[in-house]
């Protein structure tokens, strides 16, 4: 095995204890409910999850050089409230807004924008990311609530055929969140600068010592953040039909549960693309599971909770047993 | 049906009875209006209490709590401070708002809570809102009729569950559904008014359940998710087709208007929003003359109505004006 794929073959012990949760969770569901393994049914998953994973994507990145970026749900609102207000024709009459291709250029661009911003916003005012993309969560969010005056703007036009675009049967977003995942891991495991970024992430100050340009580097990670969140609201939007004050709100909880559940640590220098993504998948599985045995509505969020709180502690557990071991080292694991 | 219909007389009748407040000359009165969120139906309550306001010659010191019950007990003591006459609050927190109500009222302002009542009444001057278990009957009665004895499989949507209107407009369905053992609810989504969640609950359950007979969506902005999943396994039928699932939905807006006309949906019940922000402002007004409010409470029905007689019904409907 050559050095440039082993990275491929170091899976953490976490991706395969997701890997496990998820065939657990999928054989119970599928006991309990015909319909859960019906191809129909994967296919729902996966087109159900393709949102989260693209964001986690982002987010993944971002918390592998050691930063949050509490935000991205409000990009995704921002850049789609952006997008219409410049390829945007609202009719009165049809309670509709027609578009026009431009939105997907505006919406990318916007989150490109906006995610550079999170990054030039920290690096200047020298704050904890978390502080700073907690106020541009407000100030975006305050943004897209003026642009569309808070009001539900359903949508025509081609904003609906991304979301709505099938390939082979399955919906495009799934495409779409697999060649993010994979552009993701390879640009972690395969490009010098997602080396730095990691090595920014495992130790901010000795990236420092060593000549490392930190604050560009965050700033393709903010960047890469905003872009997911665009494409996740580009999702979001194309699947429901409506602009809304909700769209993207909460998304950076889920996302980051996700990357924190995939085995990236909060602590930053340790990613897991694959854990990522399948830790997208088994947040979206819960849901879906969750409904077709017709659950309790009390126990979707005692559930989640849980997950998360495990995923928390096995994070920090981990941290804990390595930094007695040897100090840290930046590393992608598969 | 016919109780709908009573439901739609009596709702009529409230509009058009006098209050039990008379707008009094409020020039020199300032009302500080603390909003939980800003979404859709907010807009519409804001623009209803903004048109209720100027109508009694008052004027509005509006703030929005975004979701914070801390960020909202600070706006609503920054507006005492600056010596507002009265508060009218829809509160995020319907516990932690009790103290907050106690407290203005302790400092000489009236506190009055719209939309969304307080879990203690006796908190506030005054309560106006929406009736969330008297609409969550009229659906469970509406899906009761529609299934006419035969077996029935409902999909059930919710609302916030930590929100009084989410709460008793699932929980009154409910009940009425329990004196129809044909209906089966085959799945309850908690969607926290998110459309998107409302798509997702309703794709799922339509993949258990590909013979759904019936949609509970107590909020108008879910129709769009539910439309969306409907359109695309081609089950979005008007009504009267043989294959259209029934649909009730709750609020009144313009998109929940249009739904009726296209005739997607089989039963809306319109919440009275100009009536209660009429009332609101005529009791804070009223408080804060010194005068007293009785009944302390009060709980508007909402309006059914549905495609057969949107046409009559349109001009009691705020969302089907203009």
């Amino acid at each position: 095995m050559s050095g440039r794929w082993r990275p491929l073959t170091r899976v953490g012990a976490q991706v395969w204890s997701l890997v496990a949760v998820l065939a657990l969770v999928s054989v119970g569901f599928a006991s309990l409910s015909d319909r859960f393994a019906d191809l129909d049914n994967l296919r729902n998953v996966l087109l159900q999850a393709a949102p989260t994973m693209i964001g986690a994507v982002g987010m993944t990145l971002v918390i592998a050089a050691r930063g949050i970026d509490l935000s991205i749900g409000a990009i995704a609102n921002l850049a789609l409230a952006l997008a219409l207000l410049g390829a945007g024709t609202r009719s009165e009459a049809a309670l509709a807004t027609d578009t026009t291709w431009l939105v997907y250029p505006i919406a990318i661009a916007s989150g490109l924008a906006l995610g550079t911003l999170n990054a030039v916003a920290t690096n200047v005012l020298r704050l904890s990311a978390l502080i700073t993309t907690l106020g541009t969560l407000t100030l975006y969010r305050g943004l897209g609530l003026h642009i569309t005056a808070a009001g539900l703007i359903a949508v025509r036009g081609p904003i609906l055929a991304f979301g709505r675009a099938q390939l082979w049967g399955i919906g495009v977003p799934v495409f779409a969140a697999v060649l993010m995942a994979v552009a993701g891991w390879v640009f972690l495991s395969e490009t010098p600068t997602g080396r730095r970024l990691l090595a920014v992430g495992g130790s901010p100050r000795s990236a420092v010592e060593t000549g490392l340009r930190t604050e560009r580097l965050l700033v393709v990670a903010y960047a890469a953040s905003g872009l997911c969140g665009a494409i996740a609201g580009l999702i979001l939007v194309g699947r429901v039909g409506v602009v809304n004050p909700d769209l993207g709100y909460g998304m950076e909880f889920t996302v980051i549960t996700a990357v924190v559940l995939g085995g990236t640590s909060l602590f930053g220098g340790r990613a897991s693309m694959f854990g990522t993504v399948l830790a997208s998948l088994l947040l979206t599985t819960i849901d879906n599971g969750m409904t077709l045995i017709g659950a309790d509505p009390y126990a979707y969020d005692v559930v989640r909770g849980v997950i998360l709180l495990i995923a928390v502690s096995a994070d920090a557990a981990s941290a804990h047993m390595r930094s007695r071991r040897s100090p840290v080292i930046p590393e992608l694991r598969a | 049906m016919r109780k709908a219909y009573l439901q739609i007389g009596l709702a009529a009748a409230l509009l058009t009875a006098p209050t039990a407040f008379d707008a009094a000359s409020a020039k020199d009165i300032t009302i500080g209006v603390s909003f939980d969120k800003i979404e859709p139906f907010r807009v519409a309550e804001k623009k209803a209490l903004t048109d209720a306001i100027e109508a009694a010659h008052a004027k509005m010191d509006f703030a929005n709590a975004d979701k914070d019950a801390q960020r909202q007990a600070s706006q609503v003591d920054t507006m005492v401070s600056q010596g507002v006459s009265a508060i009218i609050a829809i509160p995020w927190d319907i516990e932690a708002a009790n103290d907050l109500a106690r407290s203005t009222i302790a400092a000489g302002i009236p506190f009055v809570s719209l939309d969304q009542a307080l879990s203690d009444l006796k908190s506030v001057t005054y309560h106006i809102g929406g009736d969330p278990c008297a609409d969550g009957k009229v659906a469970g009665e509406f899906f009761v009729k529609a299934a006419a004895g035969k077996p029935f499989k409902l999909l059930e949507l919710q609302g916030g569950l930590a929100n009084d209107n989410g709460i008793r407009r699932s929980r009154c369905l409910d009940d009425a559904l329990k004196a129809a053992p044909n209906i089966t609810i085959v799945a309850q989504v908690p969607t926290d008014w998110n459309p998107q969640k409302a798509l997702d609950g309703t794709e799922n359950a339509l993949q258990a359940h590909p013979d759904l007979a019936g949609i509970y969506a107590p909020w108008n902005d879910a129709l769009q998710g539910v439309f969306s999943v409907l359109k695309a396994k081609n089950l979005l039928l008007p009504v009267g087709d043989p294959k259209h699932i029934t649909i009730v939905s709750i609020d009144g807006t313009p998109l929940g208007c249009k739904a009726v006309r296209d005739r997607l949906i089989d039963l809306e019940i319109a919440t009275p929003l100009p009536e209660m922000s009429r009332r609101a402002v005529a009791a804070a007004i009223k408080a804060s003359q010194g005068g007293k409010i009785e009944p302390q409470a009060e709980f508007l029905p909402g309006i059914p109505y549905g495609p057969d007689n949107v046409k009559a019904m349109a001009s009691k409907i705020w969302g089907c004006q203009g």
